[in-house]
């Protein structure tokens, strides 16, 4: 079975918003925007703003994790897929359970108790480091940019 | 390239800016103009100097404002009587200046941007409920695929 046509993951706390449903989808050409992602994938409400955010054209999925790893293996040549992910720890179930990603874009992990911040939108704890460094050790290329047009940031940052 | 100013009352253009950034990031040939009461003796000559140098660059610009018949309008309107190929768009919105950043590198032309300016602002400004939500909630699956 050929590989599914993976573009990109993004890991971002806010799933599908105004950055990614306008910047980062035409960028890289997606069209088909994946959330992987437990509790959205039972979140109706959550689901339906998403699907509006989407652009016109553009077809949405809401998988749990579990679910994404047992279905990626069937996707389309025809679908150019757009992975995006709330976590690292999600990222390295999906690359764990057999997800083909090649690269993770890291882009909105917002600050909250017991995070230190190391790049402009992103604050990480021990746990993100650890699944951080477990991703690049199986092969995954790191890369911290808020959206296409700003610079990336030093994947570095994340293990000082 | 086109070039982009936006001018408006008050913060309307700071505060546009800030979200684009935000959303878009930091954007080459976009340049803003406030209107403010401090500076309004010298808010037309403002205006003129940052479209001449925006025009010089570009081989046409867009001044976007944000009220049609405000002096902000009514300042570009003049100006763009003396420059050629400044074309002027009322309504500004962020829909529409978040998509005509992406497109404005493959127009056509001028005019054919500003009409687009005119049509991505309009469907930006909706009207959405829980219950048409629900409603719009189908999405195609192909035979094949995921």
């Amino acid at each position: 079975m050929a590989e599914p046509n993976i573009l990109l993951t993004r890991i971002d706390n806010r799933l599908i918003h105004g950055q990614v449903a306008t910047q980062w989808n035409s960028t890289i050409g997606a069209n088909l925007i994946l959330v992987a992602n437990d509790e959205v994938s039972e979140n109706t409400m959550r689901q339906n703003l998403m699907k509006m955010a989407a652009p016109a054209g553009v077809a949405t999925r809401f998988f749990s994790l579990q679910k994404t790893i047992d279905i990626i293996g069937k996707a389309s040549p025809k679908q150019k897929i757009f992975i995006v992910a709330e976590t690292p720890q999600d990222v390295l179930t999906l690359v764990k359970g057999g997800v083909p990603i090649k690269k993770v874009n890291i882009g909105n992990m917002h600050m909250s108790d017991g995070k230190r911040q190391v790049a402009t939108t992103v604050a990480v704890d021990d746990a993100d480091v650890a699944a951080f460094r477990e991703l690049q050790e199986m092969g995954v290329e790191l890369e911290i940019r808020r959206v296409p047009s700003t610079p990336v940031e030093d994947t570095d940052k994340l293990f000082a | 390239m086109i070039g982009f100013i936006l001018t408006g009352h008050g913060q309307f253009a700071n505060g546009l800016k800030s979200a684009i950034d935000m959303v878009a990031g930091d954007q080459p040939a976009f340049e803003i103009v406030p209107f403010e009461g401090s500076a309004a003796a010298s808010y037309g000559d403002d205006l003129r100097a940052a479209i001449t140098a925006m025009r010089a660059e570009c081989e046409g610009v867009i001044v976007f404002v944000d009220l049609l018949g405000g002096t902000p309008f009514n300042q570009s309107m003049m100006i763009a009587g003396d420059i050629d190929n400044v074309e002027i768009v009322t309504g500004t919105n962020l829909p529409m200046l978040i998509e005509l950043l992406l497109t404005r590198s493959g127009a056509s032309g001028l005019a054919d941007l500003a009409e687009q300016a005119v049509g991505v602002g309009q469907a930006g400004v909706t009207h959405k409920s829980l219950a048409s939500l629900a409603d719009d909630a189908e999405d195609d699956f192909d035979e094949d695929g995921i």
